[in-house]
């Protein structure tokens, strides 16, 4: 099984998709950092226009490591999932499409036995991109931009928000989003290798999974009392 | 002889459809088994219930005495296959694919034993290009080295000169009578080319629309002296009954309530005697073709079609 699970991610590996991810995170938060290092003040103020009046704040602790983390996870929020869905939606339909699968079906091991290593590759894979977006947009901000606390800006009903979070108050917070944000892409990737069984290329199955994704997302996004009550709760 | 594959009574229903029927056949150890039909005739449907990549609907598979369903891991360390088309990872060298096929079988093995496998289908020097810049035969070949490279004593192959040039077909063929001479392989080999088989295999077996045709050594099935004979009596049941005693009583069929058996046209005059000694009305004897005739008509309407 442990050698199974060794074949499955040196496949992933070998794949010049599976880099897709990782450079495309890569390029998304390098752009943030690189923006905002460059003119973040100009964000800031416009941000805080309307408070400014009311509140004594300094915008320059504003923008830093925690605040950049939290603003890149937010923009992220959809793009990790059709990332995840790239790679699960691709497990089997991938094999069938390009005829392995028929190689591996004849291989003595079972077909669970395929379908739970394929399952642990992508799970591993997620994980793998989750810590490298950690490295990066959490670890990485710190070091450009610093420690401090944090300020976070909400639209609630017709009120705005800001809410400020101390900075030691904030780093645990930063692991518990990222161990729910493993759970939730786990099952994404679930749902990618479930999609990918009944297809023979791997086209449909990621369409499909990242559609689910945004279905979902969609809906938890409208704000209308029926959806509140019947589907939320 | 020791059988290395029995298989009986196997039957594969696809909803309405009936792709194999009451198929009986058995492959001796050593043996080059010539698995004969023409494309649609359920060849590759049988390969894959010998696999277990597919289910059969009813019937019993035995590998080397023991029960495919109830063996299957043991059993599939045994045999290495090339199923349909030779498709393997494209993204990946030769030596890497051969690597991770003998990795699932649980073997880990070095770059020079490697290297040698790869040296038997003629692609050495060629071990650290990508697979997708090789050609359709060269595919073919690493196809049978990867199904070589758990060292396997059966070899299943499903038509693998499909799609080759003529200098292709000729180094899979080599390749195919190399394996059983050198290393002692009993391989079953699946093709619609009668002469593909006639060339390479000792035993055959013809199926068509998923029913057994004939079962036999090449040499005897391709006699051309042999001739299989239609006859039809006063009660086909009694003469059949007879002729199960006789020395024709190997070739003995009955089909659609009429006899059939195979023999050399010169016996023909000595089975009138037999049959008259005994009573029997004879209404006809009647000479078919030949079974190289009967596969090449098969063959021949497909082609129309």
């Amino acid at each position: 099984m442990f050698s199974l699970l060794q074949i499955e991610l040196y496949k992933i590996s070998r794949r010049p998709r599976t880099y897709i991810a990782f450079a495309a995170i890569t390029a998304i938060v390098l752009i943030f950092q690189f923006a905002f290092k460059s003119d973040g003040q100009s964000y800031m103020n416009l941000m805080l226009q309307n408070v400014q009046d009311n509140f004594e704040l300094d915008k320059t602790k504003a923008i830093n490591g925690y605040f950049m983390c939290y603003l890149i996870l937010n923009t992220l929020l959809v793009q990790v999932p059709i990332l995840v869905a790239l790679i699960a939606g691709d497990a089997i339909s991938g094999e069938a499409n390009m005829g392995t699968l028929r190689l591996i079906m004849s291989k003595p091991f079972s077909r669970t036995q395929l379908l739970l290593v394929k399952f642990l590759a992508s799970f591993l894979f997620t994980f793998l991109l989750l810590i490298w977006m950690a490295l990066l947009a959490l670890f990485f901000s710190l070091f450009i931009f610093g420690a401090d606390d944090m300020l976070i800006f909400r639209v609630k009903g017709e009120e705005s928000q800001i809410l400020q979070i101390t900075k030691d108050d904030i780093m645990w917070r930063y692991f518990a989003a990222f161990g729910y944000a493993t759970i939730a892409l786990t099952v994404i990737a679930a749902l990618g290798i479930l999609l990918s069984v009944f297809a023979e290329n791997s086209i449909g199955p990621i369409v499909a999974t990242v559609c689910i994704v945004l279905f979902f997302t969609i809906v938890s996004n409208i704000n209308v009392p029926i959806i509140d009550k019947n589907v939320k709760s | 002889m020791e059988p290395i594959i029995e298989v009986s009574n196997l039957c594969k229903n696809f909803k309405h459809f009936t792709a194999v029927e009451n198929l009986n056949f058995s492959v001796y150890k050593g043996d080059i088994f010539g698995f004969l039909g023409q494309n649609g005739a359920g060849k590759s449907t049988t390969i894959r219930m010998l696999l277990t990549l597919i289910k059969p609907t009813s019937g019993e598979i035995k590998f080397f005495g023991k029960n495919l369903e109830q063996n299957r891991k043991e059993i599939l360390k045994e045999i290495g296959a090339v199923i349909e088309r030779p498709d393997l990872y494209k993204y990946l060298s030769a030596i890497d694919n051969l690597n991770l096929f003998a990795k699932m079988s649980g073997l880990k093995l070095s770059k020079n034993v490697l290297l040698e496998q790869l040296d038997l289908v003629g692609l050495a020097d060629r071990n650290d290009s990508k697979v997708k810049t090789f050609s359709q035969g060269m595919k073919q070949r690493l196809g049978i080295a990867v199904a070589l490279v758990h060292n396997p004593s059966l070899i299943i192959l499903d038509e693998p000169t499909n799609g080759l040039d003529p200098q292709g077909i000729s180094d899979i063929r080599n390749l195919i009578l190399k394996l059983s001479k050198e290393r002692d392989k009993t391989i079953l080999v699946s093709s619609h080319l009668l002469s593909e088989i006639e060339i390479i295999a000792n035993r055959m077996l013809i199926i068509n629309k998923g029913k057994k045709i004939v079962e036999g050594s090449v040499k005897n099935l391709l006699d051309p002296s042999k001739t299989i004979i239609k006859i039809e009596t006063g009660d086909n049941n009694s003469a059949f009954q007879l002729l199960t005693k006789s020395i024709w009583s190997e070739s003995l069929k009955m089909t659609e309530n009429k006899i059939h058996l195979e023999m050399d046209k010169k016996e023909i005059p000595s089975l009138v005697r037999f049959l008259t000694e005994k009573n029997t009305e004879i209404y006809l004897i009647q000479p078919l073709n030949s079974l190289e005739d009967y596969f090449l008509n098969l063959t021949k309407s497909e082609t129309h079609v």
